[in-house]
């Protein structure tokens, strides 16, 4: 491209009316070796660009979700379950079925039973008690100490 | 949408939106942040991407509110935050002029630009995006676009003639 077309498109590049394909003719002219030193200058500046256009993102940039999110959705519905559950067993009231109530009152006579025969048993011992106590008499009055 | 699509669509632009975040942020470590977040919350929102017809512009306009949003509460908790960064590179350039990297010059010289002037030459010059799609990107109409854009390449022409007369030392 002459010199002339460049030093005209670059007013207008400065202007900022330049195309993207006029753009790139710059680019392309100054990317060469070769440039009159008037325009060495802005040789610097259209490298530039294109060097940076390079530069790509650190590779650790994950575009990949975290992991566990599958994982994390299952573990949520299973916690707001348990927690329903819990909520409704702490509400429902606390009532025996029939069946419960049964051997409940089962339980209770038997251990009526067993505390019966304990209690009966005491007062066999109470009496043999009193037993000794009138043998105790009884020898005191016999010695007269 | 499946993760081949997703992957297939958005690998596409990936960098750009990379290049995008680092010339709002300039920090590579925070760019690379937001560069994560944003593809993470498109992919949250995978469902909805074919709803937009330019999935790309919408993805980079995702790109410029999270860095304006990452600069607002820096700038909130600690205005050296930002501005610390920026000289650092600054001075990693300046280093650079030693060797008389003029490459490295025009990169300092784009950063110092006001926000608005180095983004648009960011998506122009760099990304090469129709003014079109940068009024979709950043939201406002192409003649504030061509002004910008004129005044950035303006901007980085004086001081690049500037820096061949009396820089060379």
């Amino acid at each position: 491209m002459a010199f002339n077309n460049i030093e005209k498109l670059l007013d207008k590049y400065f202007e900022g009316e330049t195309s993207i394909v006029e753009e790139n003719a710059l680019k392309e002219y100054f990317a060469k070796k070769e440039v009159p030193e008037h325009l060495k200058q802005y040789q610097a500046m259209f490298a530039y660009f294109a060097q940076n256009k390079k530069e790509t993102a650190p590779q650790n940039i994950q575009v990949k979700p975290v992991k566990n999110t599958w994982h994390m959705q299952w573990a949520a519905k299973a916690a707001v379950v348990l927690l329903l559950f819990a909520i409704g067993y702490a509400l429902y009231p606390k009532g025996l079925s029939d069946a419960e109530k049964k051997e409940a009152e089962i339980a209770f006579k038997q251990t009526q039973k067993a505390l019966n025969l304990i209690s009966k048993n005491l007062n066999k011992g109470n009496y043999a008690v009193q037993y000794l106590d009138e043998f105790e008499s009884s020898k005191n009055k016999i010695f007269k100490n | 949408m499946n993760e081949k699509e997703f992957l297939q669509i958005v690998l596409s632009f990936k960098d750009k939106m990379f290049r995008l975040a680092k010339r709002y942020v300039i920090s590579k470590e925070v760019a690379e942040d937001i560069t994560q977040d944003v593809v993470l919350r498109l992919w949250m929102n995978r469902d909805k991407m074919k709803e937009y017809r330019n999935v790309e512009a919408f993805a980079m306009t995702m790109i410029k509110n999270a860095c304006l949003d990452k600069l607002k509460a820096k700038n909130a908790q600690n205005l050296k935050i930002v501005h610390s960064n920026y000289k650092d590179e600054s001075i990693r350039v300046a280093k650079d002029t030693e060797v008389k990297d003029s490459i490295s010059i025009v990169e300092k010289l784009m950063n110092e630009l006001p926000e608005k002037q180095r983004i648009i030459m960011q998506l122009r010059d760099v990304e090469q995006y129709s003014f079109d799609e940068i009024g979709k990107i950043l939201e406002i109409n192409q003649v504030a676009i061509r002004v910008s854009l004129s005044r950035a390449r303006k901007t980085i022409r004086q001081k690049l003639i500037k820096f061949h007369n009396y820089g060379v030392q």
